[in-house]
């Protein structure tokens, strides 16, 4: 009888190991959204699932609240033209450094350069600073019902897997021990995939990813013919006058 | 109308010690510091060099269109680039002494087969515009040019 019970209880837990939905825990979470991107109305709908696998008590939890931060994962592409490629690049890290970021990658004239996601705007404004923009492309996604169904499958994981240790305790036939164990392996692997997806979207959310690839002027039209400006002053200044008139 | 000697030359005196602020503001000298490594020239008008021919200018000019600053950075940033092949290397904004922005740009240009840079901060000051240049070659240029940039926040 007992150990009918034990097998009774180690299939039921295993049913509701296998519902990785549930209410989702909406605990506040902070995803500073880059100030130049737009971010979606409503994200927070998409996550609100029923709970199956937990107990009443638990399946009772407050209803999600409409006020969850969203998680956006912003990313942008540059092109720009320079007259220094390495003098550019330089001065874009440095700035990029002073604003909390660091390099990601670096490859001839290109750099992928991670920056904290509040400062996303003022990183594009430096590259752009730099010269005269080729191409630029903006990406925002939000992320924020893949953050919270991670977050409902690893919570449901560990829960099924602290009853299955429970169940481990009580359990006294070998053949039960070794279907627990395998269950738990199994649910500790899903613990640990859950947990370094979790860990990557966080560090995608908090740190933007922009790459700007430094080109240099293809070439610097020696001493262009010179047209006259219809402004008086202008025709005053370069380095043309201040080499003749200084 | 008195007559009184004494009451003319008081009055003369009182006229004068009021003048006297205002003319002294008006001759404020156009110029800035002189940054390190720089000799100012006593030529007219205020003009520095280096050792290594590195050029300093600082300058006003009628605007008598009256331009916006945003105007004027537009425009010698097209006449730059479109009209005499310099190529932009960056922008941005400048404060003078008196804390008035203005827009800092940098250019590289090739002039006589040099390669060079080049830098020109403007201020919009209503009818003038005040301008400091400064351009070397391009190794000398990369030797003053943070002196000189920092020395913008001088300018007066």
């Amino acid at each position: 009888m007992h150990a009918l019970c034990l097998t009774l209880a180690l299939v039921l837990s295993l049913l509701a190991a296998s519902c990785q939905v549930a209410e989702p825990r909406l605990e506040s979470v902070d995803a500073t959204p880059a100030p130049g991107l737009a971010a979606p109305d409503d994200v927070t709908g998409a996550s609100r699932t029923k709970h199956l696998g937990d107990a009443p008590a638990e399946a009772e939890a407050p209803p999600a609240q409409s006020g969850t931060a969203r998680r956006m994962v912003y990313r942008a592409a540059l092109g720009v033209e320079v007259a220094r490629v390495e003098e550019a690049i330089e001065s874009f890290l440095t700035a990029v450094r002073g604003m909390g970021g660091h390099l990601g990658a670096r490859a001839d004239g290109a750099v992928t350069v991670r920056v904290p996601a509040a400062r996303f705007d003022d990183a594009l404004a430096e590259a752009r600073r730099l010269g005269r923009v080729l191409h630029q492309s903006l990406q925002a996604n939000d992320v924020t019902k893949t953050y919270l169904d991670l977050e409902i499958r690893l919570d449901n994981a560990r829960k099924s897997r602290e009853r299955l240790l429970a169940l481990l305790q009580k359990a006294d036939k070998v053949e039960d021990i070794l279907r627990i164990e395998e269950q738990v392996r199994r649910l500790t692997t899903e613990i640990e995939q859950a947990e370094g997806e979790l860990k990557y979207l966080a560090d995608q959310v908090a740190m933007s990813t922009v790459q700007v690839e430094f080109k240099a002027v293809a070439a610097l039209v020696p001493e262009r013919r010179r047209v006259a400006s219809r402004f008086w002053w202008i025709n005053q200044v370069g380095v043309e006058r201040v080499r003749r008139d200084f | 109308m008195t007559s009184d000697p004494r009451t003319a030359a008081a009055a003369l005196r009182r006229c004068l010690a009021l003048l006297l602020p205002v003319l002294l503001a008006g001759c404020t000298s156009l110029g800035m510091d002189l940054p390190e490594g720089f000799l100012r020239l006593h030529a007219s008008g205020w003009r520095a060099v280096s050792a290594d021919d590195a050029r300093l200018w600082v300058r006003e000019f009628d605007d008598p269109e009256r331009g916006t600053l945003a105007f004027w950075a537009a425009t010698l940033t097209e006449e730059f680039t479109r009209n005499r092949g310099y190529a932009p290397v960056g922008a941005s904004e400048v404060q003078d002494k008196a804390g008035r922005t203005g827009r800092l740009m940098e250019f590289a240009a090739t002039v006589d087969g040099e390669r060079c840079g080049y830098l020109i901060a403007v201020w919009s000051l209503g009818s003038k515009l005040r301008t400091v240049e400064f351009t070397a070659r391009d190794e000398v240029y990369r030797r003053h040019v943070a002196a000189v940039r920092q020395g913008l926040a001088t300018v007066r």
